[in-house]
């Protein structure tokens, strides 16, 4: 019998100005900045795919932390590498800082898929974006990033430059 | 227990141009030697974003045809087609070279098809609310088979604030086959 590889998975708490958990387990964001997401990370998934369909207020992009019992890690421990397409400008970059930044935004149309591989487990884990943004029309910016200490995490921290309204959905797959 | 998170999105019906398409009994559809393909009933409003997972093959005679598929969305049988209204950025990786290029166009896009000995592309096409009555966000990651293994992905807005609820697929020159499956993401 066939199984379902995808499980939408309901947070047990968000906190931040304009989130509220529909019931299937999606967030709906709606003038926020800050969003903690809270137990969406467990050990019956290593795996997990996160959505976010949202529109800022103005040009600006995404801060991102793992957290646990809804706070942010905060240490300097998130490398980042970014491989981006402005027309005919490619390039890329890689910096550690106390977060992982991604994906400018413009004020409308934009969305990505972000992987992240084994929060839930105590050791290092890595993540992957695929985005789709709106900046000078379209642009590409892509991330693999990684966090360097070995601990459980069950959420995440994230906040922007600016307000913004959409959805963000986390799935886990199975195992 | 769990929410399935993906759903398969059967079309309500098809349309193409061609030798034959037809929806298989699991929402899948198959075509065959077509120039386009439309998608009807695929977005609805219990769902703001889709995958489109695609294998395909261009029926070109010659290795060096090479051509992207296009697309636009729909909206109760009728394509979108306003001028300049979809943008594309593109990045591509053939062997050691690297490029991006943008340009605004009458279509979107669907993922590149090569010719390459009957080898399949292979296409991922993510939409961001194509039904919701603002603008639209795509993103293709392609596997194309143009000698051998190339990268030819693009990021594409549409920027009419309008609901749709279908997806057109063309090509402009010989015509192309493969199999799709449209998802919705659950929320």
């Amino acid at each position: 019998m066939a199984k379902n590889g995808l499980h939408l998975i309901t947070p047990t708490s968000v906190s931040g100005t304009g989130l509220s958990i529909t019931a299937n387990g999606s967030v709906t964001m709606s003038g926020a900045q800050y969003m903690t997401i809270n137990g969406v990370f467990t050990g019956d998934y290593d795996n997990y795919m996160i959505i976010i369909h949202a529109d800022p207020a103005s040009l600006t992009s995404w801060n991102m932390r793992v957290a646990s019992g809804g706070t942010g890690e905060n240490g300097s421990n998130y490398t980042v590498q970014s491989i981006y397409a402005d027309s005919t400008t490619v390039g890329g970059n890689r910096t550690t800082t106390s977060y992982w930044q991604a994906n400018y935004m413009d004020t409308t149309a934009n969305g990505f898929i972000w992987h992240l591989y084994g929060p839930y487990l105590a050791q290092p884990t890595a993540m992957r974006i695929v985005d789709a943004g709106s900046r000078n029309g379209a642009y590409i910016n892509d991330h693999a990033g990684t966090h360097s200490l070995s601990s459980s995490y069950d959420g995440l921290y994230v906040w922007a430059g600016a307000t913004y309204s959409g959805r963000l959905a986390v799935y886990g797959l199975r195992k | 227990m769990p929410t399935n998170g993906l759903v398969v999105m059967t079309p309500t019906s098809i349309a193409y141009s061609g030798t034959s398409a037809s929806i298989n009994a699991d929402g899948s559809v198959d075509f065959s030697a077509v120039t386009s393909l439309s998608l009807n009933g695929v977005f609805t409003g219990d769902y703001d974003n889709y995958m489109i997972t695609m294998r395909m093959e261009h029926n070109a005679t010659t290795a060096s045809s090479y051509e992207g598929v296009r697309a636009r969305l729909r909206a109760s049988g009728t394509d979108n087609s306003t001028a300049s209204s979809y943008t594309g950025q593109f990045i591509n990786a053939a062997s050691t070279t690297v490029s991006g290029s943008r340009a605004s166009y009458d279509f979107g896009f669907a993922g590149v098809a090569a010719w390459n000995a009957n080898k399949h592309n292979g296409v991922q096409l993510s939409l961001f609310g194509p039904y919701l009555a603002q603008p639209t966000a795509a993103r293709t990651t392609t596997i194309s088979a143009y000698l051998g293994g190339e990268i030819y992905d693009a990021a594409w807005t549409h920027n009419q604030s309008v609901s749709y609820d279908g997806l057109t697929m063309y090509v402009t020159a010989v015509s192309f086959t493969g199999l799709l499956t449209v998802f919705g993401f659950n929320q």
